[in-house]
């Protein structure tokens, strides 16, 4: 039964598949074959009782039909032919002794069988036409050979695919069947024939052409031949008595051979493919066929003879075979090209079922679109890595849903993402994004979702609510020097705070707020700029702010209570908020100052790294820092192709984040990408001629290079606090209000220096420049230290590293778990029953949990054992 | 002659030959951990997977499910199907290797999943595992080296 759930079937379908959509049942084809057989008996009987009527049955009425049924519809004459019927019975009912047959038989059978047609054909001219016994033995005779054949040798291989003198005729007239009928004798298929027909009906012919042994196409390339020259020779050359045997058979062989002439003139001649010149002398052979047996059998049919029938039924002919010959051309094609495509590459059974096996671990959907990418993933993975193991167009930053980098909009299943924090909703309100917005790194994933990156598709925030803020009417003006995250968050926590004054917002570099914790990218990626600004054009006027980009504030008045930009023009101010970052420390080195030594704090540093590398066609590449910039910048530069080279001055990587252990962790994977990490390295200058050549250590060793880079650390931009007569330490001092000495100046940031300490955190920062914020308008807040979480993001490596990590005292506890295989090393710091500190190292997933235990100072004395074990996910249950 | 058009089933020879099987002898734990660093894509009926053109370098294992490959044809570039492809077949590991865009739409016709495995990921997997990655570079190589003999033996016979 056709079942329309079928899949479509390919272009040259095989007979399951074609049976699969037919509509016969097999049973049908059983029946028929039966009428069949028992039709053949009585023609038999007929032939040699009343030869007379038998042969006129036989010869003028059926035989002419049998070529436009292998034209037409040559799977009806497989399927109820009598003698494969006979042939098939031995299979059917169990005795077939099923032998392959052996090479000579495969090889020569339709030889054999071709010869056959053509003498039995060639002799009906003056035997088999109107000798009703000879007839009926010739049929007989095909009965018992077909039936031995069944009896002996497997499938169709012992007569219908093989011996069969009719085989070769439908063999060049079905090569492009108008309909296509499914073989329904082979259940199963036991593959007895090379390139069969009744396996794969559209190609079995062009299979033939094409195959490998070039005998076994000349075989058939030569039946086509001679074919329509045996078939004139059949209609032009005079019956016997009128010839002599002799001269018959001679006649015969001299069409046939005028035939293979022309066939292989043609061959040599013309520029087409064999194909062509075959299906050429089919439909010759077919149109000479009919267009003399035409008129005859209209006579014997009908009694008369008929110009107007017979010129319309040649014509029909003639318009078949065209129709025919197109398709037979077209398909050569299509059929050449999938035999030139290479063969599938595959996986074992084994592997394949590891793979099923794999996907069945309660994965979710996450639905990207545009790119309507559907990616499985484990459960509490996040969006944005999920992204980013996928090549998506979404750029990370800090991670922790700060900075603003990487937001999306979701279109469906909010429901099943990690709840919304407080950081990450004021970053959106900062973004002017609504509540079908999220930040990507903050979305951990627990069911099915459909996510867009068109940032466009996200509702517009809420109005601004100003209206409950408490502020100060008699403030006017607001200056903010420093359009980094600080500065930014500051504007706009200003202006949420007092709807009315005016905020100057002062910005030394030539660019609107953008990642800066993404700036390495610039250095690999081809799309500089693009993507790395965190807000739209329009941000500042939708909140007006006046921005002044690429613009220095030169000095600060204190007494007048202005700024004197460095263009000259003057900026007074009621409160002021200084949020000028840091800039890169630079170690007295010799040689400073030569072309090819660079710092990484500033996109133009990046941007410039680039061009110089590309200028001057550098490959080796020193970073003196195994911070997290050090190595970010050396991974961008041996993604652009350098050899790299990291010093470190104290005897492990990332001291600030990571123990000895977890660094060894760390050390091997970077060493795998192929960077040399070289610890207890100090440097010490610079040489080279023009530029910077060679790198020394203290300890005299030298590493060539063509970029040095350094990575030591950052300086806070302290410059203008200096006139001001600030107290300053490493930073600018400030109170729990984020106030300096002087009450109407802020300091947050990087530039600020709180409790001692100047953390360069963007998280630490935006929480700053808010409590400033709310201050400088009139309100009052305080500023409550967080702990500091960094996050490492080169490719391959997760790793976050919350607080601290080292015991103090005897009485903290350390909890390692470390799994070498998965390259995993876990680590707690436990202080009076509270974690304070951990260190992840490639197991993300345990981090927003630990994260919250450590930010709600959870006692986690009861869990103790199964942190112990490895069970972190324990703590769930205490947060 | 090529198989697919005859693959008769109960003759072993015509099943798919052994040496396009990728990494035959890896044990099931190697398999585990590529999987861990690849990523597992769903698709759903007339799903692109890959896209003409596209400069995306993974190849691709299918884990269930059917595909159609369609390739641009003629004047108009019109997609034709070419072939069909199903579970455990490797697919697009030639722009994997040589970054080039791609030859062929991968369209889905039927649900299912696959396994990818990117440029990117096949680093870090490197960086961790430079066994395994030698492994499936040597192997990948290989097939390509198998079908490109196979490729010289067809133009050696039949160019005329």
């Amino acid at each position: 039964m056709t079942n329309t759930s079928l899949p479509p079937l390919p272009p040259f379908p095989n007979y399951t598949q074609l049976r699969a959509h037919s509509r016969i049942p097999l049973a049908l084809w059983s029946a028929l074959r039966v009428v069949s057989v028992a039709a053949t008996l009585l023609l038999i009987g007929l032939l040699l009782v009343e030869p007379q009527t038998g042969l006129i049955v036989f010869w003028s009425i059926l035989v002419p039909l049998l070529p436009a049924v292998f034209f037409i519809a040559p799977g009806l004459w497989r399927n109820i032919c009598p003698l494969a019927a006979l042939n098939q019975t031995p299979r059917v009912f169990g005795f077939t002794r099923g032998w392959t047959a052996p090479k000579w038989w495969q090889e020569y059978s339709y030889v054999v069988g071709f010869v056959l047609f053509l003498a039995c054909a060639s002799s009906r001219k003056w035997l088999f036409n109107d000798d009703g016994l000879a007839s009926g033995l010739l049929i007989a005779g095909a009965l018992v050979g077909a039936f031995l054949g069944g009896v002996l040798f497997k499938g169709k291989s012992g007569w219908c695919s093989s011996l069969c003198p009719l085989y070769p005729v439908q063999r060049v007239y079905n090569q492009t069947p108008l309909l296509t009928l499914p073989n329904s004798h082979c259940t199963p298929c036991v593959g007895c024939t090379k390139n069969c027909y009744d396996f794969n009906p559209g190609v079995a012919y062009l299979a033939d052409l094409y195959d490998d042994d070039p005998y076994y196409s000349n075989y058939r390339r030569f039946f086509v031949a001679v074919f329509p020259g045996f078939v004139l020779a059949y209609f032009t050359l005079p019956d016997p008595p009128a010839l002599t045997l002799a001269s018959l058979y001679w006649g015969f062989g001299m069409y046939m051979l005028l035939s293979v002439g022309v066939f292989f003139l043609l061959d040599i001649f013309l520029k087409v493919t064999t194909n062509k010149i075959t299906a050429l002398f089919t439909a010759v052979a077919f149109n000479t066929y009919y267009w003399f047996s035409i008129p005859a059998w209209l006579h014997t049919i009908s009694g008369a003879e008929s110009q107007a029938w017979s010129w319309g039924l040649r014509g029909a002919v003639l318009v078949a075979t065209g129709v025919w010959l197109a398709r037979t051309y077209a398909k050569e094609q299509p059929f050449l090209q999938h035999i030139m495509q290479p063969e599938e590459t595959r996986v074992t059974v084994g592997a394949a079922r590891v793979l099923r096996e794999a996907t069945k671990t309660g994965s979710a959907e996450v639905t990207f679109l545009p790119q309507e990418l559907r990616v499985l993933v484990e459960p509490n993975r996040t969006v944005l890595e999920t992204a980013e193991g996928n090549n998506l167009p979404l750029e990370a930053g800090c991670r922790m849903g700060v900075c603003g980098a990487d937001p999306i909009v979701i279109l469906n299943g909010m429901e099943n993402l990690s709840p919304i924090s407080d950081d990450e909703r004021s970053t959106l309100e900062r973004l002017g994004l609504g509540a079908n917005a999220r930040m990507a790194c903050m979305c951990r994933v627990k069911g099915a979702v459909s996510i867009s990156l068109h940032i466009q598709d996200a509702q517009p925030a809420a109005p601004i609510a100003s209206a409950n803020a408490r502020y100060d009417e008699t403030i006017k003006q607001v200056v903010i020097i420093g359009n980094g995250i600080g500065g930014v968050t500051a504007a706009d926590y200003v202006r949420r705070n007092h709807p009315l004054c005016e905020i100057h917002l002062i910005g030394r570099e030539k660019h609107p707020l953008y990642n800066r914790m993404a700036i390495t990218r610039l250095i690999y990626g081809r799309s500089a700029m693009s993507g790395l600004y965190l807000q739209p054009d329009s941000w500042y006027d939708e909140r007006k702010i006046t921005v002044w980009l690429n613009t220095r504030a030169a000095h600060i008045r204190p007494a007048e209570k202005f700024v004197e930009l460095a263009t000259g023009e003057h900026l007074p101010y009621d409160r002021l908020i200084i949020a000028a970052g840091s800039e890169s420390y630079m170690p007295p080195i010799t040689g400073d100052g030569l072309p090819g030594i660079f710092v990484v704090r500033e996109a133009e540093d990046a941007m410039e790294m680039r061009a110089y590398v590309q200028e001057h066609r550098c490959r080796r590449a020193v970073i003196a820092g195994g911070g997290l910039l050090g190595l970010e910048a050396g991974y961008a530069l041996h993604k652009l192709g350098l050899d790299v080279s990291i010093l470190e001055r104290s005897s492990w990587l990332l001291r600030r984040q990571l123990d000895e252990r977890g660094s060894q962790f760390l050390r091997h994977y970077l060493e795998g990408l192929g960077m040399d990490i070289v610890t207890h390295a100090e440097l010490e200058g610079v040489t080279g001629e023009q530029r910077a050549q060679t790198v020394q250590l203290k300890d005299g060793r030298t590493f060539d290079c063509d970029v040095l880079v350094v990575a030591a650390g950052i300086q806070p931009n302290i410059h203008l606090a200096h006139e001001l007569g600030l107290e300053i330490d490493r930073g600018i001092m400030v109170d729990e209000h984020m106030r300096t000495q002087l009450p109407e100046v802020f300091a947050v940031g990087d530039a600020a220096q709180f409790n001692g300490k100047v953390l360069g955190l963007w998280p630490v920062a935006v929480e700053q420049a808010k409590v400033a914020a709310i201050n400088a308008a009139g309100g009052d807040a305080v500023y409550r230290e967080i702990v500091p979480v960094t996050a490492l993001k080169v490719v391959g490596v997760e790793l976050t590293s919350i607080g601290r990590f080292e015991p103090e005292t005897d009485e903290e506890m350390v909890i390692t778990v470390e799994d070498t295989a998965a390259h995993q090393y876990r680590k707690l710091l436990i202080a009076q029953g509270k974690i304070v500190g951990a260190i992840f190292l490639g197991c993300p997933t345990d981090v927003p949990v630990v994260t919250e235990v450590i930010k709600r100072e959870v006692d986690v004395t009861p869990h103790l054992d199964a942190l112990r074990a490895g069970e972190w996910q324990v703590l769930a249950s205490a947060v | 002659m090529p198989r697919s058009f005859f693959d008769y089933p109960d003759q072993a020879e015509t099943k798919p030959a052994d040496d396009l099987v990728l990494l035959p002898h890896w044990p099931e734990d190697k398999w585990a951990l590529l999987v861990k660093h690849g990523e597992i894509l769903g698709f759903q009926t007339g799903d692109d997977v890959i896209r003409h053109g596209d400069t995306d370098r993974s190849f691709f294992i299918i884990i269930e499910g059917a595909l159609e490959i369609l390739i641009p044809r003629g004047h108009t570039n019109q997609l034709k199907r070419t072939q069909t492809t199903e579970a455990g077949a490797v697919i697009g590991e030639q722009a994997f290797l040589d970054g080039k865009p791609r030859s062929a739409t991968i369209r889905a016709l039927t649900q299912g999943k696959l396994l990818r495995v990117s440029a990117e990921a096949f680093d870090v997997l490197a960086a961790y595992q430079p066994d395994l990655a030698r492994d499936i570079l040597f192997d990948l190589a290989r097939i390509l080296s198998v079908k490109l003999r196979h490729a010289n033996l067809f133009i050696a016979h039949w160019v005329k």
